[in-house]
C-alpha cells in the first residue's frame, strides 16, 4: 500500500483507517490480516499526497490583529495575566496592516479580506477595533473584495456595543462556559455575557460559543448544549479543555478526565446536531488531512500591539518557555512589513516534525494539535491527555460514519477499552501485523 | 393571489406565528359582510380562488357559511389550517370533492389533535411544514402521507420574523444548515413520489451546489425577491403580508383590484427592496438583495428586536419542587430562571418522623444541597401529626437545625399549627409558610395564624374562589402563596386520606376519587388549578406560586417545560401542567370566558351545567383518536 | 458624547461596501460608502465631531485637518438632508 493505513481496536474489532485514502472500514482480527475485497479496492486507488509544509511566498489564511493584550476580566484559569490597562496598537500600525493584508489578497486573486481579532479583549482597545473593522470594510470595498472580520471576545460590555459587534463582524466567537454557576466561576459576568449572546443571536453574525471545559462542568457538556441550542441558537459549539496554569491550580480548576471529556463532548455532539448546532473539537476534524490546524505553519500573520508580527497568538513568554521562537518580524506604522523568508520556513517546517504524532492515526487530522501547549519540540511521547481524547473522539466520528453509533456508544461506555484503544502503542497496520 | 383571514381566533400556540400581534389584540371574526366585499375584490382581481386563513380559519363560527358563499360563487377554496377543525368545519370540507376544495395543514410531529382531519379529509390534504429552526426533521411527513391517503406534495415555508421580531423566526443565518438538511430530505421524497413546493422567503444559496437543479419545477417557488402577498384581515384591512401587517395597512375599498394593492405595497417598501437577508452573501460573494423582506429588514437599526426593552426585574415569586436530578439540572434551571426562583422544596428526610412523606428519590439531593446556589425550603406537612407535638416537635427542630445550619434551608412549610409554633418558639428566625394541608379557607383563621406564620397557603378548595381569595388577601397580612397545578377537586372528601396514605409509600395512594370522576368526568375541569395563560386572573391576590409535581413533573424536559410555561405565561393545556390524579387528563382548551367564570360561579354545581356542558363539547371538538403518538406542545 | 440624534425616522443597514440609510417617511434610499459609513456609525453611537475625526485619520489615511472638514462637512450635508439632528 503506497500510503499508511492504521488500525485500531474496539472490542474485538479493529478500526481501519486510511486518512489519505479517506477510507475507513470495521473488520474482524482475520480480515485484519487479509482485507476483504472492497477494502483493498478502496485502497488500490491513488491516496492524496501526504500534507506536506508550504512553499514559496507566505501565503496568510487571514491577517491577525492584538488590539490589546488588556482585558476587562480575569478568568480563573487565564494564564495571559491581563489587566484592564495595557498597551493598546497604534492606530496608525493596525491601518497599515490592514492595508497589507488588503494589498496581499488583490494582488493573490482571492475574493475576500480575511481580518481575525484576538487578545487579551480585543474589545479592551475599542477604539483600535473601532477603526481596524472600518479601515477592513473601506479598503475590501476599494479593492473589490468582501470583508471577512471575525472576533475572538468574552462579550462583558455594553448593548451598543454587542449591536455593533453583530452588525459589523460575520463571525463572532464569544466565550461562554455554560450555566451559571460555572460561568461565573470560571469567568465571571454570567448575566451580561448571556445578554451578549442573546443579542448577537439576533444579528446578522454567526455566533460561536466557545466551552472552556475543566473537571467541575464535563458532566454537564450535554445539558449546556442542549440549553445553548434552545436559548441562543448558535452556528456553531466550539469545545476547548482547559489548558492548566498557575492561576488555574490557584482556583482549584483542572483539565477534565480526558476518557470523561470524549464520553461527554460525544453526548453533547449528539444533542448539537439535533438542534442542527455544528459541534467543533478542533482537533477531532477529518474532512481534510492537514500537517497542522495550528496557526504556525499554516502561515498566519498575527500583528501584536507593539507591531511585532508572530505566527501564534499567544504570548510571546509561553512559547518561549517552551524554547520555542515563533516571531515573523515586525509591522512598521508606514507599511513597511519586515518578514523574512526564511523565519516563515522555519516554522513551517516546525511543525512537520512530530515525533509523537508519528504511530497516531490522527496525525493528519490532529497532526499534533497546539505547537506550544502539545507537541513542541521535546514534547513526551507519550499520549498525553488531549491525545488520548482525541483519538477516543476521532474514532468514535469514525465509527459514526460506518453507521456504528451503538458501537461507539458502547465503547465510551467500558473504561477498559477506552484506555486500550487511547493507549494502543502504534495505530500502523505495518507494526499490528508484524507483530502478529 | 390574496389570502383572507377569517378570523383571529386559534387553538394553538405556535411560537413561530406572526399573526401574533393581532391576535394580541382579542378574538376578531371576520363579518359576513365583509367577506363578501372580499369574495368581490378577487373577482375584481380575476382571482379564481379563495385562500382562507386565521388564526385558524375553521373556528370562525360561520365558516361552513362563508366557505360555501365562496363555492357559490364559483371559486375554488384552499383553506389554510393547523388541522384542529371542530365538527362542522370538517364536515363541511369533507363534504366537498377535491376539485373545489383543497387544505393545507400545517404540522407538527406528534400531534394528535390533527389526526382527525387528516383521516377524514384524506387526498384533500396538503401537508405544510413551517420551518423556524435548523434542527427541524420532516421524516414524519412521508409517514403522514401514506397513513392518511394524503396528496403526495408538500409546502414548505419558513417562519418569518413578525415586524417586530416577537414570534420565533428563522434566522437567516441558520439558512444554509436548513436548506442542507432539506435537500437531503427532498431526495427521498420526490423518490417517494412526493413533491415538494415552497413558499415565499427560499433563497437559492441556501441550499448545496447541484441540489436545486435536482428539484426541477419545484425550483421555481425559490426566487429571489419576495412580492406582496396581501392578506386581508378580520376586520377588512389588507396589508403586505403578516409580517410587514403592523408597517403599513390599507382599508379593503370596493374598487381596488389585487394588482393596484401590490403596486402601492410595491412603492410603500420600495426603500426596503434593496435590503437582502444578508449582508453580502457567502456563496454569491456579492451584496444580498434577496430573501423575504421581513427577515432583511431585521437588519435595520434601530429596529424593534434591538431597542432595549426595560424588563422590570422579575421578583422572586415561584416555589418549585425538587425532583432528583443530576445537579446540571438544577444549574441549568438556575440560569434559565434563576431571578423567578424563590425556593426549591424538598420534603423533611424521612429518618426523621414526622415527614409526612414515604422516602422520596433523593440519590442527587445532597449534590443539589451543597453545591446549587438555588434556595431551599424543607416541607414538614403530615397531615396529621404520627405523635402527640410535644414528643415529635424536638427531633423536628433538631433536623431543621442540622438543614439550616449545614443546607442553608431558608423557610419551612408547616402543615400542623402546634408544630408550627414550637418551630417558631424555638427558630424564632426561620420564615414559616402555613400548608395547604392545614387548610386555611376563611378569614378567621387568617388570624389563628398570626405570629407563627409568615406566609399562607390557602386551601386547595379556595384556590378558584376569587371572592374567598380576596377576603384571605385582606385578613392575612403575610404573604400568600398560590398552588398553581396541585389540582385537587374542591372539597374533595377524599383528601384527608389520600394525604394520610401517601405518608405510606411513593406509589400510594394513587386517586381515592378515581371512581368519582369516572362517573362525573367534567368535575376535573373544576380542580385547583390555573394555566400559566390564565395567571393574570390571580395577580394581585397571590404574592407566591407554587408548583406541585414532584411526581408529575420528576421527568426533566417536562418540568422545565412546565416551570418555563409558567414563569413566562405561556400556554398550556391542563393536562400538560403536571397536575394532581384529578386533574384533566384530555386535550381541552380552556377559554378565558369559561375560566374566568368559575372564579366566581360560588360551586353551585348541583344546579349549574356550565362545566358539564363544556366539557362535553371539549370532548367532541378535540381528537379523541386513539394514537400512538404522544401529544406534542409546539416549541 | 455627541449632542447630534438620528432623526427618528431614519433606518440603516450595513452592507459589505458601507452602509444603507432609509427615510421611513419618504422612502428614499442614500447608499453611504467609505470613509462617511464610518462616521454615520460614529454618530449612531453618540461620538462626537473630534474623536470621528481622530479615528477617521487612521479609517481613511487623511490627515487632521483634512479629516476634520469631511467629518463636519459629512454633518452638515446630513443635517440639511434630514438625516440627523440636534
Amino acid at each position: 500500500m503506497p500510503s499508511v493505513v492504521f488500525a485500531v481496536p474496539v472490542f474485538d474489532k479493529w478500526l481501519v483507517y486510511a486518512p489519505l485514502h479517506r477510507v475507513a472500514a470495521l473488520v474482524n482480527r482475520a480480515a485484519l490480516a487479509e482485507f476483504p475485497e472492497q477494502l483493498c479496492t478502496a485502497l488500490a486507488e491513488p491516496p492524496e499526497p501526504e500534507p506536506l509544509p508550504r512553499e514559496g511566498p507566505v501565503n496568510p489564511p487571514f491577517l491577525g490583529l492584538v488590539p490589546t493584550r488588556a482585558c476587562n476580566l480575569s478568568c480563573a484559569y487565564c494564564g495571559f495575566g491581563a489587566t484592564p490597562c495595557g498597551e493598546q496598537m497604534d492606530l496608525a500600525l493596525a491601518a497599515a496592516a490592514v492595508d497589507w493584508m488588503a494589498d496581499y489578497a488583490a494582488r493573490a486573486g482571492r475574493r475576500t479580506l480575511d481580518v481575525h481579532f484576538f487578545g487579551g479583549e480585543p474589545f479592551a482597545a475599542p477604539d483600535v477595533v473601532d477603526m481596524a473593522v472600518h479601515r477592513t470594510r473601506a479598503a475590501a470595498a476599494e479593492k473589490g473584495l468582501l470583508p471577512r472580520l471575525e472576533v475572538a471576545t468574552n462579550g462583558v460590555y455594553s448593548e451598543a456595543r454587542a449591536r455593533f459587534v453583530g452588525d459589523y463582524f460575520d463571525t463572532v466567537v464569544l466565550s461562554f462556559d455554560g450555566f451559571r454557576a460555572v460561568h461565573d466561576r470560571h469567568r465571571g459576568c454570567f448575566d451580561q455575557v448571556a445578554a451578549t449572546a442573546r443579542a448577537l443571536a439576533a444579528s446578522p453574525a454567526e455566533l460561536c460559543l466557545r466551552i472552556c471545559v475543566a473537571q467541575d462542568n464535563v458532566e454537564q457538556l450535554a445539558e449546556t448544549v442542549d440549553w445553548f441550542a434552545q436559548e441562543f441558537q448558535p452556528c456553531s459549539i466550539d469545545f476547548e479543555t482547559l489548558q492548566p496554569t498557575p492561576e488555574s491550580e490557584r482556583a482549584g480548576l483542572r483539565p477534565p478526565d480526558p476518557y470523561a471529556f470524549a464520553a461527554q463532548f460525544l453526548s453533547a455532539r449528539r444533542v448539537a446536531t439535533e438542534h442542527g448546532v455544528e459541534p467543533v473539537y478542533a482537533a477531532a476534524v477529518t474532512e481534510q488531512p492537514r500537517l497542522t490546524f495550528c496557526p504556525v505553519g499554516n502561515d498566519t500573520l498575527i500583528v501584536n500591539p507593539d507591531g511585532r508580527v508572530s505566527a501564534c497568538y499567544l504570548q510571546e513568554r509561553d512559547w518561549q518557555a517552551r524554547g520555542l521562537d515563533l516571531n515573523l518580524g515586525r509591522l512598521g506604522s508606514d507599511g513597511g512589513l519586515e518578514l523574512p523568508l526564511e523565519d516563515v520556513e522555519r516554522l513551517r517546517r516546525l511543525v512537520a516534525d512530530k515525533p509523537r504524532c508519528r504511530n497516531c492515526f490522527c496525525r493528519w487530522s490532529c497532526a499534533g494539535g497546539c505547537q506550544v501547549n502539545h507537541s513542541y519540540p521535546g514534547c513526551s511521547l507519550a499520549y498525553d491527555d488531549c491525545c488520548i481524547q482525541t483519538r477516543l473522539i476521532t474514532a468514535c466520528s469514525l465509527l459514526d460514519g460506518l453507521g456504528q453509533e451503538a458501537l461507539s456508544g458502547e465503547l465510551v461506555a467500558e473504561p477498559a477499552q477506552m484506555r486500550r484503544l487511547a493507549l494502543w502503542p502504534s495505530d500502523r497496520l505495518e507494526d499490528l501485523r508484524g507483530a502478529a | 393571489m390574496a389570502n383572507i383571514s377569517l378570523t383571529s381566533a386559534c387553538n394553538r400556540e405556535c411560537a413561530y406565528c406572526f399573526a401574533g400581534a393581532e391576535r394580541r389584540l382579542g378574538v376578531s371574526h371576520m363579518s359576513v359582510a365583509t367577506f363578501e366585499r372580499a369574495l368581490d375584490f378577487l373577482e375584481r382581481s380575476g382571482i379564481g380562488e379563495a385562500r382562507l386563513l386565521g388564526g385558524e380559519p375553521t373556528l370562525h363560527p360561520e365558516f361552513p357559511r362563508l366557505a360555501g358563499m365562496a363555492i357559490a360563487r364559483g371559486l375554488r377554496v384552499r383553506v389554510f389550517s393547523n388541522g384542529r377543525m371542530p365538527e362542522p368545519a370538517l364536515r363541511w370540507l369533507e363534504s366537498h370533492p377535491p376539485e373545489s376544495v383543497a387544505v393545507l395543514i400545517n404540522v407538527a410531529a406528534g400531534d394528535a389533535r390533527q389526526a382527525r382531519a387528516l383521516e377524514r379529509l384524506g387526498n384533500r390534504v396538503t401537508l405544510g411544514l413551517n420551518i423556524h429552526s435548523s434542527a427541524f426533521d420532516p421524516g414524519f411527513l412521508l409517514d403522514l402521507i401514506r397513513e392518511y391517503g394524503l396528496s403526495p406534495s408538500l409546502r414548505f415555508g419558513l417562519a418569518h420574523p413578525s415586524a417586530d421580531a416577537s414570534n420565533r423566526f428563522l434566522h437567516p443565518v441558520h439558512y444554509q444548515a436548513v436548506g442542507t438538511r432539506l435537500a437531503g430530505f427532498l431526495t427521498a421524497a420526490r423518490e417517494a413520489g412526493v413533491e415538494p413546493s415552497f413558499d415565499c422567503g427560499f433563497v437559492p444559496c441556501m441550499f448545496p451546489p447541484g441540489s436545486l437543479e435536482a428539484l426541477g419545477g419545484a425550483a421555481r417557488d425559490i426566487g429571489t425577491r419576495c412580492s406582496p402577498v396581501l392578506d386581508i384581515l378580520p376586520g377588512g384591512e389588507v396589508v403586505s403580508c403578516y409580517p410587514l401587517g403592523a408597517l403599513a395597512r390599507e382599508p379593503l375599498s370596493d374598487s381596488d383590484t389585487a394588482g393596484a394593492l401590490r403596486g402601492r405595497f410595491t412603492a410603500r417598501f420600495a426603500g426596503y427592496r434593496k435590503l437582502g437577508v444578508f449582508r453580502e452573501c457567502a456563496v454569491c460573494q456579492a451584496p444580498c438583495h434577496h430573501g423575504c423582506l421581513a427577515a432583511s429588514m431585521q437588519r435595520l437599526r434601530p429596529a424593534a428586536s434591538t431597542v432595549a426593552k426595560a424588563e422590570p426585574t422579575p421578583a422572586r415569586r415561584w416555589v418549585i419542587p425538587y425532583v432528583d436530578q443530576p445537579l446540571a439540572f438544577w444549574e441549568r434551571i438556575e440560569s434559565e430562571h434563576g431571578p423567578h426562583i424563590r425556593e426549591v422544596y424538598f420534603p423533611l428526610p424521612t429518618e426523621v418522623a414526622g415527614s409526612g412523606r414515604p422516602p422520596q428519590p433523593s440519590a442527587q439531593l445532597e449534590s443539589f444541597l451543597k453545591r446549587s446556589r438555588l434556595p431551599r425550603a424543607v416541607l414538614v406537612n403530615p397531615i396529621t401529626l404520627p405523635q402527640p407535638v410535644e414528643e415529635i416537635a424536638p427531633p423536628i427542630i433538631e433536623a431543621l437545625k442540622r438543614l439550616i445550619g449545614e443546607f442553608g434551608i431558608s423557610s419551612a412549610t408547616v402543615a400542623n399549627l402546634l408544630l408550627a409554633a414550637r418551630i417558631r418558639d424555638a427558630l424564632p428566625a426561620l420564615p414559616l409558610a402555613a400548608s395547604v394541608l392545614m387548610d386555611i379557607a376563611q378569614p378567621n383563621q387568617a388570624l389563628m395564624l398570626k405570629g407563627i406564620c409568615d406566609t399562607l397557603v390557602p386551601a386547595s378548595r379556595v384556590m378558584r374562589d376569587l371572592p374567598a381569595l380576596e377576603a384571605l388577601r385582606a385578613a392575612f397580612p403575610g404573604r400568600i402563596r398560590l398552588i398553581v397545578n396541585e389540582a385537587c377537586l374542591p372539597g374533595c372528601p377524599y383528601r384527608v386520606q389520600h394525604f394520610h396514605e401517601m405518608g405510606w409509600g411513593l406509589a400510594r395512594p394513587g386517586s381515592l376519587c378515581e371512581e368519582l370522576l369516572e362517573r362525573e368526568p367534567w368535575m376535573r375541569l373544576t380542580g385547583a388549578w390555573v394555566l400559566p395563560q390564565h395567571l393574570h386572573w390571580l395577580d394581585g391576590l397571590a404574592d407566591d406560586w407554587k408548583l406541585a409535581g414532584r411526581v408529575t413533573l420528576r421527568d426533566a424536559p417536562t418540568y422545565r417545560r412546565v416551570l418555563g410555561a409558567y414563569v413566562h405565561r405561556r400556554a398550556l393545556a391542563p393536562h400538560e401542567i403536571g397536575g394532581g390524579p384529578a386533574s384533566p387528563i384530555e386535550p381541552v382548551e380552556i377559554d378565558e370566558e369559561f375560566y374566568a367564570r368559575t372564579l366566581r360561579c360560588g360551586r353551585r354545581c348541583h344546579e349549574c351545567t356550565v362545566c358539564r356542558e363544556y366539557y362535553d363539547e371539549g370532548r367532541s371538538a378535540a381528537s379523541v383518536r386513539d394514537s400512538k403518538r404522544p401529544v406534542a406542545l409546539e416549541a | 458624547m455627541s449632542g447630534l440624534r438620528i432623526a427618528e425616522q431614519v433606518r440603516w443597514a450595513v452592507e459589505a461596501a458601507g452602509v444603507v440609510l432609509i427615510h421611513g417617511a419618504t422612502g428614499e434610499t442614500i447608499a453611504v460608502g467609505y470613509p462617511r459609513a464610518a462616521i454615520w456609525d460614529f454618530l449612531t453611537r453618540g461620538e462626537d465631531c473630534e474623536r470621528i475625526a481622530a479615528k477617521l485619520c487612521a479609517i481613511a489615511a487623511l490627515e487632521p485637518a483634512a479629516a476634520r472638514k469631511l467629518v463636519f462637512e459629512t454633518v452638515v450635508q446630513w443635517r440639511e438632508a434630514g438625516l440627523i439632528g440636534g
